[in-house]
């Protein structure tokens, strides 16, 4: 166990989420990351574990590890996600359980973990990953732009909850970032969405990160429940 | 395999020592295991109950290598709340196990 500070990230093995590990390993912190599938990020302050988000027990088991390694969780950033883009009319039911699983029961469970290990402690910071397609109402993302509605009034009914407990929870919400998840969608549409913004570009990764830090500071103890989206949405 | 209720006491009543270690004198949780842990009478908060739930959980794991969650829908039933009291308590961490081992 050492004095390094200790932050879980979902979704690291690959895009924003393996970006934000790399960068917090850089800084020193220790990491703790997860993904359904391996990761080749090879560092000795990250550990990964093999889980699906949704999956009540995995999650428990991966944050009682986290205690017993590191005594305890100072960060929770929730970037795992998954996208669904279709007409609401042609989208079957399976697409939007699957992606309210991820979504919400992976943020909500990765939340009541962490919550627990940093309410020990009276310090937490966590934040959850909404996105720009709710405010803008993207024709094609209502599964999508639901799920992180949900996303959106569990962080701030939480926020709420785990006040007293030391922990702000906020929120991010990201416009388009060239990745796996946007990768699908025709650029016609992207452009379309970027034009909507007030700032007409795509987002990066660095854009994420800033407001992640911003939220992470330990002089951020008076925000929470907040949303900030990105792009001027 | 499943817990024992003694091994889930045992968690119980030292998740409450490890508690009163840094509550004050007037805010301290008793440790008589039919007492009210969470309802009229008790000096718990919500608050406090979510610490006390988060400790048991916590020793429930370092105790027997089960991690568990002890939430539950009764909690704020008068009658089923396995909140009510220290044993209650422990007796829904045994039957929480049992139905983790079933579900393995």
């Amino acid at each position: 166990m050492s004095d390094a500070k200790t932050i879980a990230i979902t979704g690291t093995r690959k895009g924003i989420g393996l970006f934000l590990a790399e960068t917090f390993l850089e800084r020193g912190w220790t990491v703790v990351g997860c993904s359904r599938g391996a990761s080749d990020l090879d560092h000795r302050s990250y550990s990964h574990f093999e889980l699906d988000v949704s999956d009540e027990r995995a999650v428990v088991k991966m944050m009682q590890q986290v205690r017993r390694d590191h005594g305890g969780l100072d960060a929770l950033l929730n970037n795992a996600g998954i996208a669904s883009m279709n007409h609401a009319l042609l989208t079957p039911g399976s697409t939007m359980e699957r992606v309210f699983q991820t979504n919400v029961f992976g943020t909500f469970l990765f939340c009541r973990e962490a919550a627990k290990l940093m309410g020990r402690k009276k310090f937490g910071r966590i934040v959850n990953f909404a996105t720009v397609a709710t405010p803008l109402k993207l024709e094609g993302e209502a599964v999508y732009a639901a799920s992180k509605a949900a996303v959106v009034s569990l962080t701030e009914v939480l926020a709420r909850e785990v006040a007293e407990m030391g922990i702000t929870v906020n929120a991010v919400g990201p416009t388009p970032v060239p990745t796996d998840l946007v990768g699908a969608v025709p650029e016609e549409k992207m452009t379309a969405l970027i034009a909507r913004q007030a700032i007409n570009r795509y987002g990066t990764m660095e854009d994420v990160l800033n407001v992640c830090d911003f939220f992470l500071d330990e002089r951020s103890d008076f925000v929470t429940g907040q949303t900030i989206y990105l792009g001027g949405v | 395999m499943a817990i024992e209720l003694e091994q889930a006491l045992t968690a119980v009543k030292n998740a409450v020592a490890e508690m009163n270690m840094s509550l004050e004198a007037d805010k301290q949780i008793s440790d008589d295991l039919d007492a009210v842990l969470f309802g009229d009478g008790s000096p718990l908060d919500s608050i406090g109950l979510v610490n006390v739930v988060m400790a048991v959980e916590a020793h429930v794991a370092d105790g027997t290598g089960e991690d568990m969650v002890l939430a539950s829908e009764a909690a704020m039933s008068r009658k089923r709340s396995p909140y009510r009291s220290l044993r209650a308590l422990a007796e829904y961490a045994v039957e929480v196990s049992g139905e983790n081992d079933a579900a393995a």
